[in-house]
């Protein structure tokens, strides 16, 4: 089950107020490539993955994303929450205020709202490993889009934390194919 | 990335172990990374690892156009 | 907070060699660092986890007390700190 933790893994930082960046950048929290994603896709997959290092793997990377998304979540909250409606309307988040007036949703740069369909879980531990390795390399992929378009180097701090991050999860992800691959042979098993 | 191991090495099953001879075709391997000195809890946090071995610093592409008002440096670690 | 992020990253080295005594023995110092920083601060701030994992120790249910994580901007405050 889930405890939660009253702290935030990275202490995040924002300068000023700033929706154009907030606009962009929730798209780590509801969009394809984001947090959301990423928690939802590894806590899934665990229940049918064969060995007990997967089980533990898919869950605490899960879980630590959940907690990137708070660290997301927080970064956009804390860049809109002073905008004025002027500022909001130059930044073209008009659309998305008229629905959700300064809260956080799941939508991403676009505005298009998250879907199941950005994850799988295939049963397959070979590929569902795979997938979870390319999905951490589409997040650090974006994490560096995000950090080229940053005019913020407080936010571009923790976009910077959050990418590394992913270059940590995809080692362990390569770790843990490699031993599900050991124990698919040591069972004999043809592929 | 930098770990992807398929370049010609000595077989890695050595440390990842397993029942057949040298490389498969048609499967990835990642080098198993090895525990060594690890960064203090502070230095740890900065960087967003622990282990020296998987600090990858990100230097922004020359032919990006940065924000305005950006300054290069600031991105240098 | 930074040594609990040093508990993450030993926890899921940890994962996939799970008999690595190094990682096992600085896990264990770091872990027991971190629930003595814990227990120093929840007894200042109250709370840190709900459900009963972490002690209140008040005449009130300090849990709700503000701020919650995503209120503070820390910004101008001395990072890498303390937790």
């Amino acid at each position: 089950m889930w405890i939660y933790e009253k702290k935030l893994e990275y202490p995040v930082r924002v300068s000023s107020t700033n929706p154009r960046l907030a606009k962009v950048i929730i798209t780590q929290y509801g969009g394809p490539d984001g947090e959301l994603a990423a928690s939802l896709r590894y806590l899934t997959q665990r229940y049918s993955m064969p060995t007990p290092q997967a089980k533990a793997v898919l869950t605490d990377i899960g879980t630590e994303e959940l907690a990137h998304m708070e660290i997301v979540a927080t970064l956009v909250y804390n860049l809109i929450r002073n905008a004025t409606v002027e500022q909001i309307k130059a930044a073209g988040l008009d659309p998305y205020y008229v629905d959700h007036d300064k809260s956080v949703y799941f939508v991403n740069a676009e505005g298009v709202p998250w879907t199941a369909a950005y994850i799988q879980s295939k049963g397959d531990p070979i590929a569902d490993l795979h997938e979870n390795m390319a999905a951490e390399q589409k997040a650090r992929a974006t994490y560096e889009y995000l950090i080229n378009v940053s005019d913020d180097p407080d936010v571009t701090d923790t976009l910077r934390f959050l990418r590394q991050r992913e270059v940590v999860h995809f080692q362990r992800f390569g770790e843990t194919l490699n031993l599900v691959h050991d124990w698919l042979s040591s069972k004999k098993v043809f592929y | 990335m930098a770990e992807d191991a398929n370049k010609s090495q000595e077989s890695p099953k050595t440390e990842i172990s397993g029942g057949m001879n040298g490389w498969e075709l048609a499967r990835a391997y990642i080098i198993p990374q090895r525990y060594q000195k690890i960064f203090s809890p502070q230095e740890g946090l900065r960087k967003g690892t622990i282990f020296q071995e998987l600090v990858r610093p990100y230097k922004p592409d020359k032919g990006v156009r940065f924000a305005e008002g950006l300054e290069r440096s600031d991105y240098d670690e | 907070m930074e040594l609990e992020f040093a508990a993450i990253e030993l926890n899921l080295f940890l994962d996939t060699h799970p008999e690595d005594r190094c990682a096992l023995a600085d896990f264990e110092k770091v872990s027991q660092e971190l629930m003595k920083a814990k227990t120093e601060f929840e007894a200042r701030y109250g709370p840190l986890m709900n459900f009963g994992f972490g002690r209140n120790q008040g005449d009130t249910w300090r849990w709700i007390e503000s701020p919650w994580p995503w209120e503070i901007n820390f910004k101008g405050f001395e990072l890498y700190g303390e937790e």
